[in-house]
């Protein structure tokens, strides 16, 4: 088993992100070689890249925290809708950021439902619009991470706390910041490197230069067949500094900490059930609906009678199935090469765990389009990307949400019980016996949290499958922008309000799961 | 249910694939993607072709015209070309995608003398449809704005015109480009100064045309870089009272230039010469011709093809500004752009 996974995590990480790299790196070298990584533009746009990420990583955080630490102090103590808030927690996080750019644009645009109220602003197109964005995609995700976190801090060390007169502060400071801290810190390095190589939503909100990322810069140096390779790899090789030093400092950090564990989500014995007042629910669950509902009022200014012609369902019918199934079948492969990356990493000890732990955390840091090219460049003699490839499309998409799915999972993988594995085995039960019945009551929860995430991510993701696509194999986001070419806008609109049911959907359906099942 | 759910979109698709992977003889054609989309005009004219060569057609979509060439170029860069034909490159971008294009020789398509000369970009390079690019208006936010129609380029660097706007960005959007290399043309030595004014004006630059499109629709401003042929779009989708126009500056207007040419390398018997020739043909026959208002809203490039009475009426301008990219302009015209928007 264990060698299966160490083949597995090995060959993913040779043919998905070595050799893609090395070849594209080959080529750019060849081209002009590293001139360009000392670019004034690249780097004003690098420090643009950075400004822009902080912000809105720090904003993020200011709002995720006491948000995420209320609704875990909810879960903890057993509330009913606590479900329905981590399910709305988690809602932003699968919307595509297509529909997102478009969801604001709504919002505040100069005809928009603001401007319509009476409010009218010029936030839209501007820095401004595109932090605000990006908050509100990224301060309901890392308040998730925090309260899963919160939730694990066992309500006994705090109601000893409190008999031994500790006051909020001390509460705070002594039990449930160290649980909650690393919680916060891996969510916070996942949000700026999104921010940091945040593509749609910039184009869409910032009004362009000077608001631009690398991502932004980077389209353009692959554009109008200059293919300008070496600027391409300036751009992908600042933005991979700037997404990856958080991460590797995190790491150091961890591994000198002798907190190790950052989330954890609990066992249900470990939830303490307190009778909750309807008042404090309703008001949790009305805050968290409050991060959803720029989104939810998108779906009543699409033109749903477009729905019901036939014309409009016969065209997205194969569009439809294609995406469902590559959402099905990437999201297995991720978190099927997650466990097994996982797995591969905890064999290993000292240095070579911190160091496969980083690399493992790398394709988070690099941008899909330098991925793309770089598997165009290695693989373009077996794959014909014209032919579209729905390999290549689940190998890129594997690549692109690995790291999240990774970085779930990881924190769980080292609550490992070990003593109690090792007390089954001694008492006769197979290793899958005993793992079944000890530990995957407490791998199941965040192993289909993981695969909806991923598969609701998969849904609206638009920069792997263009680069892989077909017209036999051709998937719901690339008809929206196919559709407004043609003058098809309100068809357009449908489609993106169909790609964010169907990505939020996918989220909700397995909190609503949960929920019944509790 | 997930998996279920799967397994059901597997066997549907893989039964889809199957039955469409299975034609051989194939004649490949790299477009872009609204060309071959349902409504447009790859779909209505391929079949016709498929008659005529009695081959199969296979159009291969790759986003829009500027990543035709980036494509191409990494075709090249595998060394196995697959299309025979590229079909909706531009004059824009024509010098730098000639060294990936198989030359016609002595060849000329029959029809060609009749190819409106403002259309022809030269050999190799077969025009099909032009567009004249121009500001399109919504009258409607017009008048609510109380702003009166520019006539002149120079006109938009009134405060008035102050994020009243929406252009596309010339570093990912082909209109975007064309506005670029449009203004550097017209006003010649004085186009770093109007940048520098201009660069507070604009309400967003889109990162393409639909997008622009899509918030000029939503009244976001009055006025949206686009195509005159946009006004007979709404013409003939009910704006009888002519809320969204064309209109041109008497400085003159830029023309794109959509054109087919062979791919390089992919020619490689005389069958596919004979297919690729008349292909070419095709494209420029008054069939063809007849169907490009409708169907690609662009204007036919074969002198006196009909046209539906709404694309007789778009606005006519004095000069037409038909720009070729040499080697290297892009880029300059891209860079100084650039540096315009930084200074500060």
């Amino acid at each position: 088993m264990k060698s299966l996974a160490h083949i597995w995590a090995l060959l993913f990480w040779l043919f998905c992100v070595v050799i893609p790299i090395v070849a594209l790196l080959s080529r750019a070298m060849h081209s002009s070689g590293w001139n360009s990584l000392w670019d004034p533009n690249i780097l004003a746009i690098s420090r643009a890249t950075v400004w822009q990420a902080s912000w809105s990583t720090a904003i993020s955080v200011i709002l995720g925290l006491p948000l995420g630490l209320w609704v875990g102090n909810y879960l903890s103590s057993g509330g009913r809708g606590g479900s329905w808030a981590q399910a709305m927690l988690a809602l932003p996080f699968g919307i595509p950021t297509v529909v997102a750019g478009m969801v604001w644009v709504s919002w505040l645009g100069r005809a928009g439902i603001l401007s319509r109220l009476g409010i009218h602003t010029e936030l839209a197109y501007s820095l401004h619009a595109v932090i605000l964005a990006h908050v509100f995609y990224n301060a309901p995700w890392i308040a998730l991470l925090v309260a899963q976190a919160r939730a694990q801090v066992p309500a006994a060390e705090i109601e000893s706390a409190n008999s031994l007169g500790a006051d909020g502060f001390a509460r705070m400071r002594f039990i449930i910041w160290p649980r909650v801290r690393w919680a916060l810190a891996s969510g916070a390095v996942q949000v700026l490197s999104l921010c940091a190589m945040s593509f749609a939503l910039v184009l869409l909100l910032g009004g362009g230069p000077p608001v631009e990322t690398l991502e932004t810069a980077l389209f353009g140096k692959i554009r109008y067949g200059g293919l300008d390779l070496a600027g391409a790899v300036s751009c992908a090789f600042w933005e991979l500094l700037i997404t990856f030093l958080p991460w590797l400092a995190l790491i150091a950090i961890q591994s000198r900490s002798r907190a190790k564990t950052f989330v954890a989500v609990p066992p249900k014995s470990a939830a303490h059930s307190a009778p909750q007042s309807k008042v404090r629910t309703t008001f949790i669950l009305a805050v968290c609906a409050f991060t959803v509902m720029p989104y939810l009022v998108f779906l009543a200014e699409a033109h749903w009678s477009l729905f019901w012609s036939s014309d409009f369902l016969t065209q997205i019918i194969e569009p439809l199935e294609l995406t469902l199934l590559l959402a099905v079948t990437s999201s297995l492969t991720i978190v099927i090469t997650a466990v097994a990356g996982i797995i591969a990493v905890d064999s290993l000890s000292g240095r070579l765990k911190s160091a496969a732990l980083a690399l493992l955390g790398l394709p988070a840091g690099i941008s899909v389009l330098v991925l793309g090219l770089g598997f165009w460049l290695a693989y373009g003699r077996w794959i014909d990307p014209f032919e579209g490839s729905f390999l290549a499309m689940v190998a890129l998409q594997t690549t692109l949400f690995f790291p999240l799915a990774f970085r779930s999972l990881w924190p769980v993988s080292q609550g490992i019980q070990k003593r109690l594995l090792d007390a089954a085995a001694t008492l006769g039960a197979s290793p899958l016996r005993a793992f079944m019945t000890v530990e995957w009551p407490r791998w199941r929860a965040p192993l289909l949290s993981s695969l909806t995430i991923v598969a609701g991510a998969s849904i609206g993701e638009v920069a792997a499958v263009s680069l892989f696509y077909s017209e036999r194999l051709i998937p719901l986001p690339l008809i929206v922008t196919r559709w407004m070419n043609q003058y098809r806008f309100e068809e357009a609109q449908l489609v993106a309000v169909i790609l964010l049911i169907l990505s939020a959907g996918m989220i909700a359906s397995m909190n609503i799961w949960k929920n019944l099942e509790n | 249910m997930i998996l279920i759910l799967g397994l059901v979109c597997l066997w549907n698709l893989m039964g889809s694939m199957i039955a469409r992977a299975e034609t051989p003889d194939d004649f490949i054609i790299y477009t872009y993607d609204s060309f071959v989309a349902k409504g447009g005009l790859g779909p209505e004219i391929f079949p016709r072709f498929e008659k005529i060569c009695g081959c199969h057609v296979r159009a291969l979509p790759s986003g829009d015209g500027a990543q035709l060439l980036t494509r191409l170029q990494l075709d090249a860069e595998r060394g196995k070309p697959t299309a025979h034909v590229i079909l909706g490159i531009d004059q824009q971008i024509w010098e730098r995608a000639k060294p990936l294009i198989e030359p016609w020789g002595d060849w000329f398509p029959k029809n060609y003398t009749h190819v409106a000369t403002d259309a022809q970009v030269g050999s190799g390079f077969l025009p099909f449809d032009y567009g004249v690019m121009a500001f399109m208006v919504d009258q409607q936010t017009l008048d609510k704005a109380h702003l009166k129609t520019p006539t002149h380029l120079r006109d938009l660097l009134k405060p008035e015109w102050r994020r009243n706007l929406i252009l596309e960005d010339p570093r990912t959007s082909t209109p975007g480009l064309g506005f670029l290399l449009y203004v550097n043309a017209a006003l010649g030595a004085d186009a770093p100064e109007f940048w520098l004014k201009f660069r507070g004006q604009w309400l967003t630059l889109a990162p393409s045309w639909d997008a622009a499109y899509g918030l000029f629709l939503k009244q976001e401003a009055p006025l949206v870089w686009s195509y005159t042929t946009s006004q007979a779009y709404h013409a003939e989708h009910g704006d009888t009272r002519g809320r969204y126009h064309a209109i041109v500056f008497e400085e003159g207007q830029p023309v794109q230039v959509e054109g087919a040419a062979w791919v390089k390398g992919a020619i490689k018997t005389e069958r596919d010469r004979e297919r690729a020739k008349s292909f070419l043909d095709f494209m420029i026959s008054p069939e063809v011709q007849k169907l490009i208002a409708t169907k690609n809203w662009m204007l036919p490039v074969i002198r006196n093809t009909p046209i539906p009475k709404s694309f007789s009426k778009l606005p006519k301008t004095s000069k037409l500004y038909k720009i070729q990219g040499a080697p290297g302009l892009v880029e300059k015209s891209l860079a100084d752009w650039s540096s315009a928007l930084a200074a500060p």
